[in-house]
Order: C-alpha cells, then structure tokens, then sequence
C-alpha cells in the first residue's frame, strides 16, 4: 500500500467509527411494512415522519426552553418553516432589514425571504418558478427601496431585486448551471457588486441598468468567492479560495487584484467573509488550516492574522461584519462534541473575544451577521446540523447589552 | 449468470437490512458526509425496499444489492443538495476525528485524517465511491463492479485516478 492509501484507510476507519452504533436513528419497526400502500402514498408519512417530527419538535422546544422572556420589544417568536435556513442578513434602519434562505420541500429548494418591519419578522412573497432549484444566499440594501438577494437556480445565478414594493427576478450573465452567487454588496443605486462561482471567481457589477460580467483571470475547479464588501467606489473586497489558498481579491475603482500570493497560504483555505469599514481597516475571517477560527486585520498596508484567544477551540467564523465607530462581530460555528453550535465574536479594543450567543444549547450555525449600529445587531443562521436537512432558520438579535433569539 | 435458489422472502431482506444497518450508515456516511443525512438516505432505501418483493439471492449478493440501493440513494442525494455544497468541507471539519484536544500527536492525526477526508469529498462521486468500497467496505474490484453495475476496467481506472487525485491534493508521491 502506498502512503495515501495508508492514509484514506486510516482516515475512512476513523469516520466511520465516529459514527457510534448507538447514536443512530434506529429504523422504523417492521409493523411499518403493512402500512405500505399508505393512501397518502408519501414514504415519510409512514412511521419516520413521527420520528423526524419529535427530532424537530425537541430541538425547538430546546431552542424556546433557552430564550428569555422578553424578546426584542414588542415582539414575539417568529416560527420559521420547516426545513428553512437563513443565509444573508442585512439591514437599512431599526425598522427595516432582510433576511434571505432556502426553505426545502421535498425535492425542491425553494428562496426564502424575511422581512423585520420594527416590530416583526414576516416572510415576504416571491414569485418563483415552480420547475426549478432556487435558494439565496446573501442580501445587501443600498436603501429602503433599493435592495438585492442573489443564490442560484438549476439554471445559474439568481438575482432578485427589491424596489420598494416587490422582489423580482432581474436577467443575469453567466446563465450557466454551474454557475452560483454567493454574496452581494452595494455601494448606491447604480453600484454593486455581486460574487460567487463559475468554473472559477465569478464577479459581477451593477451599473444602475444591468448586470455585466466582470472577467477575472481567477479560474479553476476548486476557485470560488464567498463574500464580498463595498465601501465606495473604489474600495470593494472579495474573498473565497483558489484550489487549496485563499483568494483576497481588492477592488480600487479601476481593476480588481489579488492581495498576497504565497505569504498568504498560511492562513489556510477558508476565507469566508469580509467587511470593509475603512480605507485602514477591513475584517477578514474563516478557518485557518488547522481547524481553529481564523481572523485576519487590513491595516491600509498589509494583513495581519491575529492571535487566538483560545487555540484549543475548533470551529469556523463564516459572518463578519462591523460598524465605522469600531465595533464589530463576527459569527460562525464551533465545534461541540460531534456537532456544532453557534459561535458569536465580538470586537473589543485588542482583541476578539467570544460572547454567549443564546442559541448555544442547540446543534446549529450562524452564517451571517449584520452590525447596523453599537446597539443594533442582527445574525441569521440555522438550527442542526445541515443546511436544509431537518433544520431551521434561527435569527438573534443584538439590543446593546445582549443577544437574544427571535427566530 | 446469477443461478437463482428462490426463497419466500417477505421479510427477509428487511432482517438482513436490520443486521447491516450500521455498516450501511457508515458507508453512507463516507459519501454524504453528515450522521443525520445518511440516516435518512438508509431509512429512505428501507423503507423502498419494504415495498418490493424481490427473490432474495444467496447471501453477499443481497447485501452487494442494498449496498447498490443506498449508493444510489446517496448520489441523488449528493445531486439534490448541490446547494449543501458550500458547507460541505465545514461539516467534515465536525467529524469527531480528535480523540483528546490536550495531546498535540491526537491533534495532528485529526487534522491529517481531516484532510484526506475534505480532498475524498472533493472527488467526482464514482471516484469517491469506488475508493470507499475499496478502502473502507474492502471490496474487490470485481463486487466493486457489480455494486456499482460497471466495469472492471471503469472500477481499475476510478481507482488509480481518484488515488493520485488524493496523492496530489495531499502533496505526497501515490
């Protein structure tokens, strides 16, 4: 045996055992069998629906049990559906932000979008094909009545846009199945930007009337960006990864260039979001290669990782993002036992340091988080263990003095 | 080819099923990634397999059918869930690999396991499974063949490129 095959069968033993006998989900009893031809004719609706729903139904009671009592004024919990995550969150003012996801129904993956009107979280209709995969992923307001949620189709990307009174779908380039949208920022009503992948680094821009491809010379099998940050318009990041390096793209008004080369390898492949705050500073943050959290600082002239506070904690941020007066999250997942469970970092003068998030008695991550002000925060995310697959959209809120769930 | 000994069967596979079942977790596990998804891809092919009368064979080319039947339901899975992509690595990285988080050689062993598991889950699917019949269930090319209902050669050449592949991305001589 060669020394990769060695390696392959170690590492296949070693996951499989993790999977310990008495930690699955046992098989529905063979009585099951006479409900076969269930008028219903739907599998799940046989002896695992009931299963499934006590999974689900315990893990919100476990969520419910943890929340305190008083939510965001006036405001109760918000049930998401079934199934649900939230991907992208992003807010105009204290009484209007978006949050945006999928919502999966049996073999379909529907778009997922919610509103916060100040006093509630609803969900906002879409007009949506009925053939086809659609999800989103990221979401960026440039004011009230101008907002973008981008993800992906069966057919390509996926762009909607909000222009006061309805979200609709606006024509894309690169219409191409194997290509997604992963974030979107925007800098004014004729500038945005929006990334993600398609055979490579897919960038595209708005200019107050289309999209349009931005060719970039970033391309690959494993090359794709994840985030992307708009403070003016010429000062735009973007980050993702480039086959096993990280890729930190900057924007200066004129053309997009990569930042570091090999010196940068180090900080591993995962690269997974950016928030620009100013020309000397910007936050990048991810998963470093050795399966720590990762945090990198712009300082105007070179990026900086910063010391960990506590080496020993695995886990990955995915969220960042921060407000000009100095303040700034970060979100993610760590690693509990065989699961993860939300993560919530906080800027604090010198250093990052983590803060309670009240949603980490459940299996779930946060994906993304959106600083509005000192006193105003919103994370989205979901609970379980995987993106749609029994889980649920989870939305926190940052009043000043604490986070607390609201979804 | 197959010389058949009909048996009455209602039930029977549904015994074998039950017998495997952790191993037919695991293996499913191997190709999707995440407990909660592999468990609901095995209860979906039980539930499947419930329902149709089939003669059972002698014993390995029953258990070489649900393998196949859970391969199958995987790979689907794995087609569906392309939106699931993004977060794939991530979960990998939750797999309960370190035994201790004190003794640093535990550490190291986790995050070298880790890797050969992030570059596997990188490999087009017929190469992912084939590496982990071979190297995991310890198939031979030929019960690899036939599981997977292609050929030796497909099985040999699966095999040679999806190692190099790992070798590559694992920055070792294969």
């Amino acid at each position: 045996m060669t020394r990769t095959e060695e390696r392959l069968t170690d590492a296949l033993a070693a996951r499989a055992a993790a999977v310990a006998a008495d930690s699955i989900r046992p098989l529905p009893a063979p009585e099951a069998r006479r409900f076969r031809h269930h008028p219903a004719g739907r599998r799940w609706s046989v002896s695992v629906a009931p299963l499934a729903a006590a999974a689900s139904i315990a893990a919100i009671t476990a969520v419910v049990a943890m929340l305190p009592h008083n939510h965001v004024p006036g405001t109760a919990m918000t049930s998401m559906p079934k199934n649900s995550a939230l991907l992208g969150v992003a807010a105009v003012s204290a009484s209007d932000a978006w949050a945006v996801g999928l919502v999966v129904s049996g073999r379909r993956t529907r778009p997922l979008i919610m509103r916060w009107n100040g006093a509630h979280w609803t969900r906002s209709p879409i007009t949506t094909s009925i053939t086809k995969q659609q999800f989103l992923w990221g979401v960026a307001a440039a004011s009230a009545r101008d907002a973008w949620a981008v993800g992906a189709t069966s057919d390509g990307p996926y762009i909607l846009h909000w222009t006061g009174s309805t979200w609709t779908s606006v024509p894309t380039p690169r219409l191409t199945a194997s290509s997604e949208l992963s974030a979107v920022a925007a800098v004014s009503a004729n500038d945005a930007w929006a990334v993600g992948v398609s055979n490579g680094a897919l960038i595209l821009h708005w200019n107050g009337s289309r999209w349009r491809d931005v060719p970039n010379p970033w391309v690959g099998d494993h090359t794709a960006l994840y985030s992307v940050s708009a403070r003016s318009a010429d000062d735009v990041w973007a980050v993702g990864k480039a086959g096993s390096d990280s890729l930190i793209l900057h924007w200066n008004g004129i053309s997009w260039t990569r930042l570091g080369g090999p010196r940068y390898d180090r900080y591993g492949s995962s690269v997974q979001s950016v928030a620009a705050v100013s020309r000397r500073l910007a936050w990048l943050v991810g998963q470093a290669k050795d399966g720590l959290p990762l945090i990198l600082r712009w300082n105007g002239s070179t990026l900086r990782q910063l010391p960990r506070q506590n080496p020993t904690l695995g886990g990955a941020l995915i969220g960042v993002s921060a407000v000009p007066a100095g303040q700034a999250w970060a979100v993610g997942a760590g690693q509990h036992g065989h699961s993860p469970r939300t993560w919530i970092f906080r800027w604090q003068g010198p250093a990052w340091l983590r803060v309670p998030s009240p949603a980490w008695r459940v299996t779930g991550v946060l994906r993304a988080v959106y600083a509005l002000s000192a006193r105003n925060a919103w994370a989205v995310g979901f609970a379980g263990f995987a993106i749609g697959n029994r889980s649920r959209g989870l939305i926190l809120h940052w009043n000043g003095t604490s986070w607390r769930a609201v979804a | 080819m197959t010389t058949v000994e009909p048996r009455e069967t209602d039930g029977q596979l549904a015994d074998l099923f039950r017998l495997h079942h952790t191993d037919l977790v695991r293996l499913a596990v191997l190709l999707v990634q995440d407990q909660p998804t592999a468990e609901d891809a095995v209860q979906d092919v039980y539930l499947k397999l419930q329902t149709r009368s089939r003669v059972l064979h002698r014993d390995g080319e029953d258990l070489a059918y649900i393998r196949a039947c859970v391969l199958n339901r995987c790979r689907s899975v794995l087609r569906h869930r392309k939106v699931v992509s993004r977060t794939a690595p991530f979960i990998w990285s939750f797999a309960d690999l370190a035994v201790g988080d004190s003794a640093e050689s535990q550490a190291i062993k986790a995050e070298e396991r880790r890797q050969v598991l992030v570059a596997l889950a990188d490999l087009p699917t017929r190469r992912r499974e084939v590496l982990v019949l071979r190297y995991y269930v310890g198939l031979t090319e030929a019960e690899i063949a036939k599981t997977l209902g292609i050929s030796q050669g497909s099985v040999k050449s699966a095999a040679a490129r999806g190692i190099a592949a790992l070798a590559k991305a694992l920055g070792e001589e294969s």
